[in-house]
């Protein structure tokens, strides 16, 4: 779909499907007439033109009939299949339907007061269509535009346009389709650096040669942080994982594994509440103390799981140990973690097919 | 079009005549067909009974059809592209062009409505806009099938690690308008992979982060690997100043300030290690993790320096939550 904004400050939205069957109909009666104008001055034209030949061979007589039928059952086909370019103009006071085939132009104008929706329903296995409901003279539905699964998410599109600039105010209807879109964690690049890797070499499923061992990746978790900022956990085949921690004055890179009892470290494991957490922790004669607190998206692979996620983030005064206070919606996760300097972390190995 | 990617580069091959002519035959064939059953069938045997006839009434049509389907194959050319990390190639013909991946800030689709017109399909440019808000048309105008272009832009930005957004007039095939990402408005400098010097030392640019201050001019932060750490530079007016994290709960225990003090009553002077700091400028705006964010991070910084004007701390609230101590 096409979206331009017009002068008058309205929009015009060009996108290549088929209008609804009603609508159709209506095209086809409103320019019939002169379409079937022109093919009959075709038909008598190349007549007049073939008819000195057909006098020294009668048999060219049959041609003409035969390319005519050829014509139409061609035509019929050709149009079956082709793909109409729907133009939708809004503006303050119209919202219309153009349609351009060849030199034929059909407009459809529907008064923005009169409609009192628009919505999209199911009407074959694969076929959807955009309708509109008006008010008056009686509440009605208007077929509009169809399309397959592939036009579904710009009839969404579409509809929710028209609403948000009429300001309609959209009640959920039987039947109806809603469509949402997933949401995706942050990119990184999908090149393998052979040279000079960083983090983002790390993928799923590959080797990382740490601390002189080797490692497999088997899962990867993703924390989209509302700073801009992206954190990584690299499961390892062990019950360890590297945690890939950045914020804009540092990268941290360290070796965690879970803590399984959370009171050790005098946590409450109900607590949810940031501000309530101590800013020092103490463990194995160690006091941490709080570093960052960082708010959230969790994703497993490319899938969110978690919208809202906290985390505290705790270091001693060396910077060589870290506990990470992990708040996934009612309870909580401690991960004792160990520094990794770059030097560790000696070569990554990509995924294995 | 064919696409393939390896963990090295990204290559796709375009040939337009094959994309002309199928679309052509697509449109005729059954058009030819349907004619040649019926001539067979109802044009009486007479006109077969030589081979010249049969020839100017069959062969002649045919020959027309086939021979100019084959020079629409033979002049329409194709193209090349090839991406890998260090450079975008893309060969139209003879005509040739690079680009350094660095540069690249987006790839978007436009609608070619000159090439719709006559297609049953939506068709569309692959457009390509720099860092520096140049547009280039990576197949002069030859007009891609909406989905083929998709497919390519989307390929060419993951590859990349580009983060897809809308561009004012993009054409959206998959619909779901993109978001409208907020955009680096400095966008010369320091670029990412460049080597910085700075004092005696030196180092490859390996993250570029940007304030866009409500009030003065942009500063930056970068990231910059020189080969024994990473250095964090921070540059202001033109200069650039090196700086170290300091965790905050030991930076408020050393300032005398409570552990859960809030933003709003950090103090306008402190001592730290006998020195005493005074706050000089106070700022807010946006903060920019890379060239493009998804949604607007709000940051605020509160900068203070010492008497003799040698040593600065930079205290940052991020996103209203995360607060980062850094000291030059």
């Amino acid at each position: 779909m096409n979206i331009i904004e017009t002068r008058n400050g309205g929009y015009l939205f060009t996108i290549k499907g088929k209008l609804s069957k009603p609508l159709q109909e209506e095209y086809k009666r409103k320019i019939g007439n002169e379409d079937k104008k022109g093919e009959l001055f075709l038909f008598i034209f190349s007549f007049v033109a073939t008819f000195p030949l057909t006098l020294s061979n009668p048999e060219l007589l049959f041609l003409i009939p035969t390319a005519f039928i050829t014509y139409f059952l061609g035509k019929r086909y050709y149009l079956k299949n082709k793909e109409d370019t729907i133009r939708i103009v809004i503006s303050e006071d119209s919202f219309a339907i153009n349609i351009i085939f060849d030199d034929d132009r059909y407009s459809k104008h529907f008064d923005p007061e009169n409609i009192e929706q628009l919505y999209i329903r199911r009407v074959e296995l694969n076929k959807y269509c955009l309708c509109a409901i008006t008010k008056y003279p009686f509440r009605q539905q208007i077929a509009l535009i169809t399309g397959n699964e592939d036009k579904l998410a710009e009839l969404v599109d579409l509809k929710n346009q028209i609403h948000e600039y009429f300001n309609i105010q959209e009640d959920e209807l039987e039947g109806e389709i809603t469509y949402q879109q997933a949401e995706l964690p942050k990119r990184k690049r999908q090149y393998f650096n052979l040279f000079h890797q960083d983090i983002n070499d790390i993928r799923l499923n590959s080797v990382i040669h740490l601390k002189g061992d080797d490692h497999h990746i088997t899962k990867i978790n993703q924390l989209d942080w509302n700073n801009g900022m992206v954190s990584y956990q690299f499961m390892l085949e062990t019950e360890e994982a590297l945690f890939y921690h950045s914020s804009p004055a540092e990268r941290l890179l360290f070796l965690e594994k879970e803590m399984t009892d959370s009171s050790e470290i005098g946590l409450n494991p109900y607590q949810t509440e940031l501000d309530k957490f101590e800013k020092i922790l103490y463990y194995e004669s160690t006091n941490f103390y709080q570093s960052e607190q960082n708010k959230g998206k969790l994703f497993e692979g490319k899938k969110l799981t978690h919208n809202n996620v906290l985390q505290l983030l705790y270091e001693d005064e060396e910077k060589k140990r870290f506990l990470r206070v992990f708040i996934l919606g009612s309870g909580i996760k401690v991960m004792l973690g160990e520094v990794i300097e770059e030097h560790q972390l000696q070569e990554i190995l990509p995924e294995v097919e | 079009m064919k696409l393939s990617v390896s963990r090295l580069e990204l290559s796709a091959k375009i040939n337009w005549g094959r994309k002309h002519l199928t679309s052509i035959l697509k449109k005729t064939l059954p058009l030819l067909g349907i004619g040649t059953v019926i001539s067979f069938t109802a044009i009486p045997y007479p006109i077969f009974e030589t081979w010249i006839k049969g020839f100017t009434f069959l062969g002649i049509p045919s020959l027309l059809y086939f021979g100019s389907s084959a020079i629409l194959y033979l002049t329409k050319g194709k193209s090349k592209i090839r991406c890998t990390n260090e450079e975008l190639h893309i060969q139209n013909g003879k005509t040739e062009f690079r680009i350094p991946t660095q540069q690249i800030a987006q790839f978007y689709l436009k609608y070619n409505s000159d090439k719709t017109r006559n297609s049953d399909h939506a068709k569309v440019d692959l457009m390509l806009i720099t860092k520096d808000h140049q547009k280039y048309d990576c197949f002069n105008a030859k007009g891609l099938p909406a989905k083929d272009g998709r497919e390519l832009e989307d390929t060419l930005q993951q590859f990349l690690g580009i983060e897809d957004y809308y561009v004012e007039g993009e054409y959206q095939v998959v619909g779901h308008q993109k978001e409208s990402l907020i955009e680096s408005d400095l966008p010369k400098g320091e670029s990412v992979g460049q080597i910085l010097s700075f004092g005696t030392e030196e180092g490859i640019i390996l993250k570029k982060f940007q304030y866009n201050w409500d009030q003065s001019l942009p500063d930056q932060l970068f990231w910059v690997e020189t080969g024994k750490d990473l250095s964090i530079l921070y540059k202001k007016e033109e200069h650039f100043y090196k700086e170290s994290k300091i965790n905050t709960t030991l930076f408020f225990r050393e300032t005398g300030f409570t552990s859960n003090i809030s933003w709003e009553h950090l103090p306008n002077i402190f001592h730290y290690k006998n020195e005493l700091f005074e706050l000089i400028e106070e700022t807010s705006g946006l903060f920019l993790s890379s060239y493009a964010e998804k949604k607007e991070i709000p940051v605020q910084q509160r900068f203070y320096k010492n008497l003799n004007q040698n040593n600065w701390f930079r205290i940052v609230l991020y996103s209203n939550l995360t607060i980062e101590i850094s000291k030059s």
